[in-house]
Formats: structure tokens, sequence, C-alpha cells
């Protein structure tokens, strides 16, 4: 038995907000949840909303993060909280929490996994990613849990203002933290990501970089390759950084297939040494290239998100479904955000619940058989299946 | 309200897709800027690793052919080439480089794919021919590759004539070290050039000295007869072989079987001389004699001994009888008995001139003999009876210690010719 149900509410955060959406929940699943992931804009009152949604909810097994929109069977909303939750006899659920991921978020990652059992099949991993380091997190997760390990999720956001991300565990509220919600037991897990950005121009090797930034290409300043690149509108990096994205397409980022690219969004400018800070980390040596977009295309990256997941779930039947994608597809799509939620419920179909927000990162495998990886700019599908 | 809202918001929208595309366009100007920017420069670096590939090309120290594969048809060419084989650009651009590859040991030509081989690479050692019909011995390194779109076949052509030499002459120098009879070469007058170290070994003198002697110098005495006579044959083109009396640094004789011919050596007629000690084939074919010798001489002495045996048991018998008789009174027979005693005894002396005419040996050829050649044949009679006595008579016979072969005389012709008086 396998059952699973999202909430939504787009009233104001209070403490009876809250619980009436944890009821909501209890009440559509016909039973308490073995376990919750709860996504919301940060918004004031949003602790007493967490709180309420506990006191609702009747477990502690309840994780989740500030978003920069939400995603539910409702579609894409704003100002929001968004709420899943299963109940399940073959499924065990196992929630971790870890602190001060900016200090080494490698370690961070470790500790994380490490609260997890050896049992965990399928990790939902949310983490702050204005303080801690993604990609980072989720290599020490992989030393622990190894690197077939299923992780899906997104790195939390505050909307579009870039200044402090939130992390919750029941009802505890955190910044500069990491939580993750783990499963074991009987199921099956189908995963799909694609951007819909398309890379343009002459390809150029990372010279030096540290982490996730990016000193130079070709030996020059990044900055001064984007001054070349962007001309007159360079002014307006890092925003337009997200527009035309950044995209690893040798070894380091390339994944087999000829329009897939590991995608990076600028998130800030280094007007002194010329370098540029993104999203994830830019592996020094690996080749790049700049990239575009349309809307068209990056609806289209998300119906193929969603099939190839369902193609990964290999005929099992889909029980849930999580849509993580970047705020960057939601400033490009603009009014036609929605879409992109519509099309992947339609790829997965009605009946499946789907669960997800906007993120400042996307976690996901592209292909079985590959390790996890954090993406930018992309629509990372992932579903559960029994 | 709410249409003025929707409308604003439309316009908003309209505004945000016109600046996108502006956006988008002057990038994709921007791209293009680069793009040309890069074609540039990359056609720049081309220029300049064109231009480096043909200052290597033009400068290399080997000869560089390029082959149309098809047709063999030497296409190009760097000035080495021409050097080295003495052909003008035009003349070698009307050829194929089949035509400069020397026929192979059959009298057949070499092919192209003969050249090619297997390999994407092949190193091989062929032998052209110059203009002026000079050979070359060459080091092929052959590769195919595409040239002004042609599959080609690119040539690098080592000249490795003087290798070969070099080669030749280290191989001749070692067969020149590893003989075990000493070699020398030497010019016309017998002053030599070059000489193993088998030989300053065998002669005692450093190859410095040796190198300032001439053939007559290791030469004994008396021998210069020989070697004028040969230096005659030898300027006439013959191979000749002799043997030579030498001394050696320390003086020491040594007899050698030189065999000689002339030879050119750097450029000059020379002489090449291989001399073979004759010291210990001398030895042993003295050592054979003197064994053949023995053995004649032992089988001899048997004969003697058996001869010796048999008047001896009469002597003995004789003795015996005419000691009984005289015991006995009985004179005349005694007397009898020591005539019998008297003839077996010229019987002895008949033996050993026999053994003088077998042996046949006279005065003067035995002044001539050495001494180790001379066996004393009384001595050897001697050793005879010795032998045979201890069989003939019982310790206690009264005339064992009484027989004795008196040395009169050394040898066997005096011995033979004056028989010993005691029988």
């Amino acid at each position: 038995m396998f059952k699973a149900a999202t909430v939504s509410s787009g009233a104001p955060f209070s403490r009876e907000a809250g619980r009436h959406l944890g009821e909501s929940l209890v009440q559509q699943l016909g039973s308490s949840p073995a376990g919750c992931l709860l996504f919301c804009s940060p918004e004031e009152n949003l602790g007493e909303m967490v709180r309420g949604v506990c006191e609702a909810v009747g477990t502690g097994n309840v994780v989740g993060c500030t978003s920069a929109g939400e995603i539910s069977c409702q579609g894409y909303s704003q100002h929001s909280a968004v709420l899943g939750g299963f109940a399940s006899d073959q499924v065990d659920i196992h929630v971790a929490w870890v602190n001060d991921i900016g200090l080494d978020s490698e370690r961070a990652g470790e500790k994380l996994a490490e609260a997890l059992p050896h049992t965990v099949r399928f990790v939902q991993l949310f983490s702050d990613a204005l303080e801690g380091n993604g990609c980072a997190v989720l290599r020490g997760m992989q030393r622990v849990l190894g690197n077939s390990i299923i992780i899906a999720g997104g790195a939390a956001a505050d909307n579009m203002q870039f200044s402090r991300t939130l992390q919750f565990w029941g009802p505890h509220i955190h910044t500069r933290a990491a939580v993750a919600m783990g499963f074991s037991g009987r199921f099956s897990v189908g995963t799909g990501v694609c951007s819909g950005w398309s890379p343009i121009g002459i390809a150029k090797r990372v010279t030096r970089a540290e982490g996730n930034v990016l000193y130079e290409l070709n030996h020059q300043p990044a900055l001064d390759v984007y001054k070349r690149f962007l001309g007159k509108h360079v002014d307006k990096l890092p925003a337009v950084g997200a527009e035309y994205a950044l995209g690893l397409v040798d070894h380091h980022g390339f994944m087999g297939r000829e329009d897939y690219c590991l995608m990076r969004a600028s998130l800030a400018v280094n007007h002194e040494d010329g370098s540029i800070m993104y999203g994830g980390e830019v592996p020094e040596g690996a080749m790049v290239r700049f990239s575009c977009c349309d809307s068209n295309s990056l609806l289209e990256a998300a119906a193929e998100a969603g099939r190839a997941a369902l193609t990964d779930l290999a005929g099992n039947t889909p029980v849930m479904a999580f849509l993580y994608s970047c705020l960057a597809r939601k400033v490009m799509l603009g009014r036609r955000t929605d879409e992109e939620c519509r099309i992947v419920r339609q790829e997965l179909g009605q009946h499946v619940p789907l669960l997800g927000f906007y993120t400042f990162g996307e976690y996901g495998r592209a292909r079985a058989g590959m390790p996890s990886v954090l993406h930018n700019q992309t629509a990372a599908v992932a579903i559960l299946g029994v | 309200m709410g249409r003025e809202r929707d409308r604003d918001e439309r316009n908003a929208e309209v505004e945000e897709n016109i600046e996108l595309l502006e956006r988008k366009s002057d990038i994709l100007t921007n791209l293009l800027k680069e793009a040309n920017a890069e074609f540039e420069q990359a056609l720049e670096k081309v220029t300049i690793s064109e231009a480096n590939f043909r200052a290597i090309f033009e400068h290399a120290p080997e000869a560089i052919f390029i082959i149309e594969l098809s047709s063999g048809r030497i296409v190009d060419f760097n000035p080495r080439t021409l050097d080295l084989l003495g052909y003008s650009a035009n003349e070698l651009l009307t050829m194929s480089f089949e035509d400069v590859l020397q026929l192979g040991p059959d009298g057949q030509g070499i092919t192209i794919p003969g050249v090619v081989g297997q390999d994407s690479i092949k190193v091989q050692e062929k032998r052209l021919v110059k203009k002026n019909g000079t050979v070359v011995d060459a080091e092929l390194t052959c590769t195919l590759a595409a040239y002004q779109g042609k599959e080609c076949l690119i040539a690098l052509v080592r000249d490795v004539t003087e290798r070969r030499q070099i080669e030749e002459l280290a191989r001749y120098k070692e067969l020149f070290e590893s003989v075990t009879d000493p070699v020398f070469i030497s010019d016309l007058r017998g002053r030599f050039l070059e000489v193993n170290d088998v030989a300053c070994d065998r002669f005692g003198y450093p190859r410095s000295r040796l190198i300032s002697m001439t053939i007559r110098d290791l030469a004994r005495p008396g021998q210069l007869g020989v070697l004028s006579q040969m230096a005659q044959l030898l300027l006439s083109g013959k191979t000749v072989q002799f043997e030579l009396e030498t001394s050696a640094h320390c003086g020491e004789p040594a007899l050698f079987e030189f065999h000689t011919r002339p030879i050119t050596y750097r450029g000059e007629p020379a002489i090449l001389s291989v001399a073979r000690d004759l010291s210990i084939r001398k030895k042993l074919e003295h050592a054979l004699i003197e064994t053949a010798r023995l053995t004649a001489v032992g089988e001899m002495a048997a004969g003697v001994a058996h001869n010796f045996n048999n008047l001896l048991q009469m002597v003995m018998g004789a003795a015996d009888a005419a000691l009984a008789k005289l015991d006995a009174g009985k004179i005349r027979e005694c007397r009898d008995a020591i005539e019998g005693i008297l003839q077996a005894s010229q019987r002895g002396t008949e033996i050993v001139r026999r053994i003088k005419d077998f042996t046949h040996v006279r005065d003067d050829q035995l002044r001539t003999m050495e001494s180790a050649d001379i066996f004393d044949l009384a001595e050897l009679a001697q050793e005879s009876i010795e032998f045979t006595k201890g069989c003939c008579f019982p310790d206690s016979h009264p005339l064992k210690d009484r027989i004795t072969f008196p040395r009169t005389t050394p040898t066997p012709s005096t011995w033979a010719s004056t028989p010993p008086s005691e029988g």
C-alpha cells in the first residue's frame, strides 16, 4: 500500500493556516502520513505555519525549505505553501539534518548521509545554496552512501532576494543547513533531467577555477569573455547570465546526449578580479559553451525530463512525482511558468500527485547508472513508483 | 480595472520580449564577431604553422619525397633530395619514385606497395641510384598521408652509405681481432700498416712498435731470400704460401707458415698476411716419428730378447752339462759342452751383426743424430736379459748373477762391429 497526496495553500502564513494545510493532507491520505515534504515562500510567520503543519500531520518526519515558487497538483503558485505526504506499509521514511554546511560542505554531506540507515535507496535533499556548496554536500553523501544512491531535491531559494534561505525539519527552522529524507523499502525510482538550453558560440576551456568561482576562460579573465559575448548587456550580469547560461560540454558535464550540458547559472560578479560565481562547481579543465533558450525549448525540456523519468521507472506504477525547476526557468518562462507544471503533469498523468518548487539548484540523476549531480537552469523530475 | 491591468501586463511582457530579442540580436552579433576573430586567429595560426612546416621541409637534413600513391609519381621533394640524387627539380618531377630505386636482387623493380608495406609507418633500407649511376645506401621511413587531396607516400630518405661503410669496417675489424693467428697488413715494402693483437702477443712487441717494423725485422737471418722470392710473386698479384723462420722480441725462434695476398687497404695497394705458427705442428710431427721409432725398437727388442733367450737356454744347458762332466772327471765331454757354449755365443754374435744390418745406421749419420735419437743396443740387450733371466734361472742358479751384457760401446753400430768378448 502506498498513498500519496499534495495540498497547497495561498493563505497568509499562521499556525492556523499551517494546521489547516496539515489536516487537509491527512484528510486526503485518510491517515497520518509517514513523511511530509513542505515547500513555501519565505513569508512572514513562516515558523508558525510550519509548526501548525507539524501539529496537524502527527509525524516528526517533516522536512522542507523555502522556495522561489511552489509546485503542486494545483500547478504553480507564489507566496504559498505546498505540502506532500505519503502513507505506506512498504516504504520507510528517515529524516536527517545538518547545520552550518558552509564551514565544510563535504563533511556536512557525510554527516547527513551517516545519519541515514544504509538501507536507504532514495534521498530527497534540500540545502542552503547561498551558504554551502551543493556539489560538495552531494560528494560527501555519495562518499558514504555510494555513487549509485539516487538523490533528488533542490537548493532552497528565497524568491529572487538571494539573501537568506531556510530549511526545516519538524518544527525546527534553520539557515545554512541541509535536510534530507531517505526512503527505504519496496519501491522504485525514475529520474529525468533536461534544461532546454542549447549551446552557442565556440567552446572554451576553463583554465582557472576554484569551486563554483570561475576566474579564467582560455587564460582570459572570465568577465572579459562575458564582456565580449554580452557586449553592452554585460552590466546586467549576473541576471543575464541565467539567460545565457554556461554549459559544461566535455567529460565533466556532457552526459552522452548531444543536446545535454550540465548547466551553470551565474549568481554574482566580482569586478575586481574579473571572476564570476555560479550556482554549482565549474571544474578546472572543463570545456564550456554559452547557451541560450526560449520558452518553447524550456517547456519541451520539462516534458522531456518527465518522459525520461517515466521511462526510467521501467513500467512500475508512478505514485508520486517531484519537480524541481530552476528559478532561471521561471524568470525565462514568465507568464508561461504555470505551463511547465501542467506539461509535466500531462506527461506523468493527472492522477499522480506532483510536488516541487523553483530552486537555486536542482539535484538529480541524468540517466540510470550515473551519479546524481547538482544542476542549474534545469527541470529535474523524480518519480516514486511501486 | 482588470482589463487595464491585463493590458499593462501584456504591454510589459511585450516590452520584455522586445528587450530579450534585442539582447539576443546583440549577442548573436557579438558571437559572429567573436567567431570571425577566432577564425582570423586560427587562420594566422595555420599560416604560421604552414610556414614552420615549410621551413622544416625546406631545411630538413634528410631528403623527403612525396609520392602519389596511385601513380608512383614524385609530386614534391625538398632541396636535400636534389643534393642527394643529383637530379634537377624539373627532372625529378617527371620521374617515378621507382625510377630512383635500385633493382632488387632478382633484377626486378621495386614497387611502391613493396615500399609501403602493411604498417602505417615502415622503416627499411633500400638503395637509390643517383643521376650519375652511383648507388646510395638509404634508410627509408615511409608513411601514408593525404597531400594536396591525394593519397601520397611520404618517404624520408636518410643517406646511410657512410654508416654502412663504418659498419662493414667494424665487422672486418672484429674479424681481424677475433682470429687466433697473427694477421698483418703491410705496404708493398713490407712495412706493417695494421696488425692484430695476436701478432703483438705472439711476437712480443707493443702495437706502436710493431707498426713501425717490417716483415724483415721479424725474419731470422737467412730468410731474406725467401722473402724476396715471395715479394716478387705478390707483386705479380699472386697469393702465396710459405714458411718463414722468425724470432720474437725475446729472441725465441718460431716457424710460421704465411698465407699472403695482395689487397687494397685505405685505397692503396697492400699485402695481407695471416701467419700460422708451425712450432706446435712440428713438435707434433716429431713426437709422432719418435712414437713410431720407439714402437719399432720395442718390436725389435722383443725379437732380440727371444733370440737371446734361446741362446741363453743353450748356454745354460751346455754350462750345466760342462759342470756335471767336469765334476765327473769327464774332461772330453766337458770340452764338448764348452764348445756348445761357444757355438751359442757365435750365434749370438751373428744375431748382433744382423741387428746392425737391420738398423743400418752409419757412423756419419750417427754423428749428426741428436742424443735423443740414439739408443744403446747393449743397454737394450741387457734389459732383455734382465727381463728373461728371471724366467730362465731359479734364484739359486750359480749363473744367474754372472750373466751380463758388457757396455763396451754406447752405440749400436760400435757394439755390433765389436761383439763383447764375454759372449
